[in-house]
């Protein structure tokens, strides 16, 4: 699934200056990237427009050389499924059941399928024990995890996870990042959009946003090495990531210990 | 909190677990009317046996179904007393004196002073009622000082008594009945059941999927609703907002500030629910496929015509 953004730009109708100015990027393999910026650098409006909950005010995104628009939404929407960041919010149904079957209903899929896809995906997301659990019941945690299953269940080639962990635990957080890296070996795309330097790391490309324009896009480690993009762009980052920038800016050149911090950040 | 409104259903898993929901709707409004159609005390008691005997049949616990009354009780006590006090028809059964004198006077205030203060530190609330409500029938009876202003001779006839039975007894019959499909029956089948039954009214554009929806995400999100006033309150608290105290004005004003940030959370909360629903492509109106679907088994023919029976049987003991 090759999708291409075009020169996207979006303003919101009560504020006069653009929040996205002039988005192009080209995701046409499956991978891990990473969207990230600080508050208010425009991410979230990015994932709003990727699975067309907004339209761009200029520009046009590409799916599959084909034009996004709002004919062919629906048909695109079976290929990208979005996490949002608050647990609470997301959950449709009174139990954990009916929220995974919630997407698969509106895609009309065959009821005994559907009944087969549920346990399935309960079994990849560990929740099979709370089937007919009220999402009261619920951790945070465990409430994105079904957010998770229910786009499962779908199986789409694109999962949009925007800022699905900043409102978790750490437990919560690795439980649901298993997941995630579980899909990746899957070979599906995965777009991750934070503005935590740690959760980046784990990913193979990074787009950095800053007030609504791209102001890097390559691999990871690259971005990683730009102590410069990392420092005016804001982003929370490992310690010892910083420690390694800082000593290597104060021309401190014990390569033993910048090696094992830069290798203790990429561990994380 | 959770047991404020979904707290309701028990699990279980005896017969009336395996009624179709639509059945059991139906069938409480059946038997609801059928009360209607008794006339006489012997017979409501007659239907009342009947609810606890399927209740205890259920296996549903009968606290559970009495604390349904709850919220019921202050109508049906004053239901009670007021049937007592004004229906005078038939023979007296019961006369007593009540005297007003300056000492009973004192009394009764004295007595509603230690009521009001009482009640704020102690759990029986309903308990203190009741005491309350006997002691000041007390200090009228039994207080007998010369200064009496003023004598109100109290009669109880049969007839009043009967009656007022009968209305409080009809009114707890009423409610075991609801109590009944709730404590059985979970509400997201509710809700289902009720999906099924309307959808005869899509001739007047009424669709009754949206419907179930609409009814499923409001009691998805009582408790979480809940939850975040609690947590409002408390911060409020904390910055010295006084929520039990106060007079009516100032009760009023606190509300007020404790609805305002409840009604911001919750439009930002449907937006993002808004949101949600739609990436994963809800489209309103649009048909779906069903995950749950109810079947018609032969017993709920035969709770159904069960609910038809009774239905006649109080007709025919009303007509005749």
């Amino acid at each position: 699934m090759k999708i291409v953004f075009d020169n996207v730009k979006f303003q919101y109708d009560s504020m006069k200056r653009n929040v996205l100015k002039g988005i192009s990027f080209t995701i046409d393999k499956p991978e891990w990237i990473s969207i990230i910026g600080h508050n208010g650098s425009g991410k979230s409006t990015l994932a709003k427009i990727l699975v067309g909950l907004l339209s761009p005010t200029f520009g046009s995104i590409y799916v599959n050389d084909i034009e996004l628009n709002e004919e062919n939404l629906y048909e695109i929407r079976k290929h990208i499924g979005i996490v949002f960041q608050n647990p609470d919010n997301q959950f449709v149904a009174t139990s954990v059941e009916d929220d995974i079957a919630f997407g698969l209903e509106n895609n009309l899929i065959e009821r005994e399928e559907m009944i087969k896809r549920v346990d399935d995906v309960l079994n990849l997301v560990s929740m099979k024990e709370f089937k007919n659990e009220m999402p009261s019941n619920l951790s945070g945690g465990q409430k994105q995890r079904v957010a998770i299953a229910g786009i499962l269940a779908i199986n789409p080639e694109i999962y949009i996870l925007d800022e699905a962990t900043s409102m978790l635990d750490p437990k919560g957080r690795e439980d649901f990042l298993k997941i995630v890296k579980m899909l990746k070996e899957e070979g599906k795309t995965i777009i991750m959009i934070t503005h935590d330097m740690n959760e980046a790391l784990l990913t193979d490309r990074c787009i950095v946003l800053k007030d609504g324009e791209i102001i890097k896009d390559a691999k990871t480690i690259e971005c990683l090495n730009d102590y410069e993009l990392l420092k005016s762009s804001r982003l929370e980052m490992p310690s010892s990531l910083y420690v390694y920038h800082e000593l290597k800016e104060k021309n401190y050149d014990n390569k033993e210990v910048l090696n094992a911090l830069w290798e203790s950040a990429l561990k994380k | 909190m959770n047991n404020f409104v979904l707290g309701q259903y028990v699990p279980g898993n005896s017969y009336i677990y395996r009624i179709d929901p639509r059945v059991k709707i139906i069938s409480t409004i059946l038997l609801m009317i059928s009360i209607f159609f008794l006339t006489s005390i012997y017979e409501i008691l007659g239907a009342l046996l009947l609810i606890l005997i399927i209740l205890i049949s259920a296996r549903i616990s009968i606290i559970k179904a009495v604390r349904g009354l709850k919220p019921l009780l202050i109508l049906s006590i004053f239901v009670f007393f007021f049937q007592i006090f004004f229906n005078q028809v038939g023979q007296v059964v019961y006369s007593v004196n009540l005297n007003f004198s300056l000492l009973s006077i004192i009394a009764i205030i004295s007595l509603t002073v230690l009521f009001i203060i009482i009640r704020k530190y102690i759990n029986f609330k309903f308990l203190l009622f009741l005491v309350y409500l006997g002691s000041l029938y007390a200090s009228l009876v039994y207080i007998k000082t010369t200064d009496v202003y003023y004598t109100y001779v109290l009669n109880i006839f049969d007839k009043g008594l009967e009656t007022s039975s009968f209305v409080f007894f009809r009114l707890v019959t009423m409610v075991f009945i609801a109590t009944l499909l709730t404590l059985s029956t979970k509400p997201a089948d509710i809700t289902l059941g009720f999906e099924y039954l309307l959808r005869p009214l899509k001739i007047f554009k009424l669709n009754s999927e949206e419907f179930a929806l609409i009814i499923s995400i409001a009691l998805r999100y009582i408790p979480t609703i809940l939850d975040e006033a609690l947590k409002i309150m408390d911060a409020q608290a904390s910055r010295g907002a006084d929520f039990k105290g106060g007079n009516v004005f100032k009760k009023i004003r606190i509300i007020v500030s404790l609805l305002v940030p409840m009604f911001v959370l919750s439009f930002e909360r449907s937006d993002q629910l808004a949101d949600a629903m739609l990436s994963r492509n809800y489209v309103p109106g649009k048909a779906k496929t069903k995950y749950h679907i109810l079947k018609w088994k032969t017993f709920d023919t035969i709770v159904l015509i069960m609910s038809f029976i009774i239905l006649g049987g109080s007709i025919c003991l009303f007509v005749l």
